[in-house]
């Protein structure tokens, strides 16, 4: 394998890493083999590479994290896929369905100053054509900043942004209930010392463990400082 | 639910009857048609996931032959669990000619996924919107002709439980079946980039395979193949990998144009779709607060919750001990005063050898009255009350509370409900574990239910340790059963391995349990009492009796004497009694005094021995119709390794309970 090619590898690695870690802790070698179109064999070299140069903490079985240099390398190199995007669909013409396939590539290929003047002859753009957000030059990146359902008070209100879940099942379950992205809850009632919520969507009321309500990612309407003071309690609205 | 079961083997040769699924989510009313069709007693409750396998029952209707099948209920068609995998097959599989689709209309929103999901593919479906005296009481109108108009099939009001509506339906199902009515299901339109993503996939499937699986149209499974539906990726994988690989890069590019899986994206399509409906068709009106939406918060609530529970438990057992024994006194008495002479009489007159007539009558009489005495009162009372409990949905807002305890053996709130059924018979909480999403944790509920004391138990139970010693002593005693329930799971959290789930569960709304119901499921579930045990009780004695004739019955007792002298310290002859007790366990208890020839327990055994047999009889071996389903449900290799290891528990517990009792007691 030629050294460009590999660090073609690793920056797509960490683009990967950084997109799939949104929705679970460690990410499994496995998956990212597959991701990655990358044979499983020379998944160890490839990591450790990455590992000695101080972008991700891998340890064996329990799979691959980014380290904070990892993540700011990733968010980079996210962004430069995304102004890609940018550049393929309005100043080429492109169709935004074809644009992310070609931005793979030329991602890899663009220097700072590139970077810097397509920004500014695209008009500093905030989103890609699908709508992602393109981080900012100095690594910022607009995180929605959700919080677990779990550390929400009873008659409080929030919108679900995720859903963390190893395999799916879980997820599975959560959306045949409509519990799922984009679904407003209120968490009616709430068990001391990590017990079950009872959470109130629409019609009906369904029970949580707290490990679940834990992997569900909330967001309020109020500001996090401000959350605190809000614990009005048996307050019921009518529809 | 043997008798269903029963029922449902004959109506397997169906002939021509016309083929009708009950399909729709869980706590919907789909038991209440199905009973109300066939007139088939099944059980209702207000929770979700009563109902766990399928229930077919054939009846005439204006003088058509058909056959209706009870499902499980199910949120999607993605199914999780063992009920709801039930549901899907049989909607994907059976060949039926129509699915009534039963629709909960205060909550119809999330119910229409599921129909959307139907409507997708494409079988004949009529939906019941149910419940609308629920939805009126809540505020919410739902305008049905609308809704029929916008879904393209018959959409029938009803309320299930007062039979308002059910033979329209099924009526309008006929009517569709015969071509009087057609209908035309509205096409699940997505987004424009999906659709394309769909039809590509389609047009992959068309090309590589001949026959579809199952029978579903090609858009129905290129859909469930992009939302990555585990069976059926894996079926098809089988038959043409291709197919799957063309799923998983076009699945990828839904990700990758939605930022999300396209699980998600389709599920977030059809919401929107079933929203959209919904909204067209419901109107709201302002109302107040209810009752039992007070009572809701009462129960579940931090501050009142536990307390109530505590409450209901006391309740429970106060009105089982006292109310339970004031019975026991007044058929006791009946009994012995008016029928017992009469049947004694009888048997004199029939019975040729005297021998035999006094085993008979003895036996008869005494284990009749055994039964009676016990059954009646404590069971019933006991059923009436967990049908009660069923009926209003409080079990569930118990599962939620006790979701954290459960957690510590290695389950989730849910399985409490099929734990406390297993109060009532074993068998149906072992198939009630069906709704546990992992083997792991069915296994673990399993086996937690053998140990529960089920009525058969509760017979021996008071007929010894309340009868000799006092209730105070049963309730010490299902103290200590809990007691080591709770052990046991705890260690068996550690042994077994395997994934463990949360807790997942809708809580119904609080309905207020009639009588008629109540009594009717008390019955359905009382009278395996009549129909198995007393014909069993009557074979068990008259065998026991030729055993003893033969002689066979010293040696084999002298066999078992190491264990049932040596470590329990029982009488050896007791031992014969805990074989009778593998077929039903209250039979430890009558086989005792045919064999003693006394219903004196005190003449065969001292209290300390009483409390012994009673603690080995209540944990060894699940009787033999317990096993049989622990083998059905979960394989032989578990069924027999939970029933040694509650063997050997027996033998250990009932042991030191033996060496305690003789060294710090008497
Ligand atoms: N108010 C009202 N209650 C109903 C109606 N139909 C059913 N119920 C109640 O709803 C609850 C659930 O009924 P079931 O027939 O057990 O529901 P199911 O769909 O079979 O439920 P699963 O077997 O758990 O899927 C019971 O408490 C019924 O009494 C109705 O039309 N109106
Ligand atoms: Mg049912
Ligand atoms: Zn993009």
């Amino acid at each position: 394998m030629k050294a460009k090619d590999l660090g073609e590898k690793v920056e797509e690695c960490l683009e990967i890493l950084f997109k799939l870690e949104k929705d679970r802790e460690r990410v499994k070698m496995t998956e990212l083999a597959e991701k990655l179109r990358f044979p499983y064999s020379s998944m160890t070299v490839l990591l450790q590479k990455l590992s000695n140069m101080g972008l991700i903490d891998y340890e064996p079985y329990k799979g691959v994290k980014l380290t904070d240099k990892g993540k700011e390398l990733a968010i980079k190199v996210i962004r430069r896929h995304r102004l890609s995007e940018r550049f393929l669909t309005d100043i080429l013409g492109f169709d935004w369905s074809e644009a992310h396939e070609h931005a793979c590539k030329l991602e890899h290929v663009i220097t700072n100053k590139i970077e810097e003047k397509l920004d500014e002859k695209l008009g500093k753009p905030t989103v890609c054509p699908h709508g992602n957000p393109i981080p900012t030059a100095n690594g910022k990146i607009i995180f929605e900043n959700d919080i677990p359902l779990s550390e929400l008070q009873p008659a409080e209100e929030a919108t679900i942004t995720r859903i963390l879940d190893e395999n799916s099942n879980l997820l599975r379950r959560l959306v045949a209930m409509g519990i799922l992205p984009g679904v407003k809850v209120t968490v009616k009632e709430k068990s001391p010392l990590g017990g079950a919520l009872v959470l109130k969507i629409g019609d009906y009321e369904v029970a949580l463990g707290h490990d679940v309500a834990s992997k569900i990612c909330v967001k309020t309407d109020v500001p996090p400082h401000r959350r605190r003071h809000r614990r009005r309690r048996g307050s019921r609205r009518i529809q | 639910m043997m008798f269903c079961h029963e029922r449902s083997k004959k109506a397997k040769n169906i002939g021509n009857a016309v083929k009708i699924l009950l399909a729709g989510n869980p706590n919907t009313g789909k038991s209440v048609f199905f009973n109300r069709i066939t007139g088939i007693g099944v059980i209702i409750s207000n929770y979700p996931g009563t109902t766990v396998e399928l229930l077919k029952g054939k009846t005439r209707f204006n003088g058509k032959e058909i056959v209706i099948i009870d499902l499980p209920g199910t949120y999607s068609l993605g199914a999780g669990s063992m009920d709801e995998r039930v549901a899907r097959a049989a909607i994907l599989e059976e060949e039926s000619a129509i699915v009534i689709n039963i629709v909960d209309a205060s909550n119809l929103e999330r119910n229409l996924y599921l129909t959307l999901q139907l409507l997708e593919l494409q079988t004949p479906i009529v939906v019941a919107l149910n419940m609308i005296d629920e939805a009126r009481k809540r505020g919410i109108e739902i305008d049905h002709e609308k809704l029929s108009e916008l879904l393209g099939v018959p959409v029938i009001p009803t309320v299930a439980t007062r039979g308002e509506g059910i033979k329209e339906v099924v009526e309008t199902a006929l009517k569709v079946i015969d071509g009087k009515i057609t209908i035309r299901p509205m096409k699940v339109q997505y987004g424009r980039d999906i659709e394309a993503i769909i039809q590509e996939l389609e047009k992959v499937i068309k090309e590589r395979l001949k026959t579809i699986p199952r029978n579903i149209r090609a858009r129905t499974l290129a859909i469930l193949l992009l939302e990555g539906d585990p069976e059926i990726v894996e079926e098809i994988k089988n038959i043409d990998s291709k197919v799957v690989e063309a799923a998983k890069r076009l699945a990828e590019k839904v990700e990758e144009l939605h930022g999300e899986p396209a699980s998600l994206r389709i599920a977030k399509e059809r919401y929107g779709v079933a929203h959209s409906i919904a909204k067209a068709v419901t109107t709201r009106y302002k109302r107040k607060t209810l009752f039992r939406e007070r009572l809701d918060t009462l129960t579940t609530n931090v501050y009142t919750g536990f307390p109530i529970m505590i409450s209901v438990w006391v309740a429970l057992f106060a009105l089982l001990l006292y109310g339970g024994s004031f019975l026991e006194e007044l058929i006791v008495f009946g009994w012995e005063s008016y029928v017992a002479p009469i049947i004694d009489k009888g048997l004199f007159y029939i019975v040729p050898n005297e021998f035999l007539y006094h085993v008979i009558s003895r036996g008869l009489i005494l284990g009749l009255e055994a039964g009676l005495a016990v059954v009646v009162p404590y069971v019933t009372l006991f059923y009436i009350a967990l049908a009660i409990l069923e009926d209003t949905g409080y079990l569930t807002r118990m599962a939620y509370l006790m979701d954290n305890i459960m957690h510590k053996m290695g389950l989730h709130g849910r399985a409490i409900i099929p734990l406390i059924a297993g109060y009532g018979c074993n068998v149906p909480a072992v198939m009630g574990t069906r709704v546990l999403e992992t083997r792991r944790e069915r296994v673990l509920a399993a086996f937690l239910i053998t140990l529960v004391p089920c009525s058969a138990r509760t017979v021996v139970i008071l007929g010894l340790i309340g009868q000799y010693i006092g209730l105070l002593a049963v309730l010490v005693m299902y103290t200590l059963n809990l007691a080591i329930i709770a052990v046991s799971g705890f260690f068996l959290n550690r042994i077994i391995k395997g994934e463990t789930t949360g807790l997942v569960m809708e809580l119904p709304p609080y309905r207020i349990p009639h009588p008629i119901p109540v009594l009717k499921k008390t019955w359905i579930r009382f009278r395996e009492f009549v129909y198995i045990a007393f014909p069993l009780l009557i074979f068990g004695s008259l065998f026991l009796s030729a055993l003893e004739y033969s002689g066979f019955l010293r040696p084999v007792a002298s066999l078992m004497s190491p264990v049932v002298v040596g470590i329990l310290g029982l009488p050896a002859l007791t031992g014969i009694t805990l074989f009778f007790g593998i077929l039903r366990k209250e039979m430890t208890l009558e086989m005792l005094i045919v064999l003693f020839g006394t219903t004196d327990f005190l003449a065969i055994m001292n209290i300390h021995q009483m409390i012994v047999f009673t603690i080995v009889v209540t944990l060894y071996f699940p009787c033999i119709a317990t096993f049989a389903v622990l083998g059905k449900e979960l394989g032989w290799k578990t069924a027999i390794l939970i029933a040694i290891s509650t063997i050997i528990l027996a033998i250990i517990i009932g042991g030191i309970t033996n060496l305690i009792l003789t060294y710090f007691w008497m």
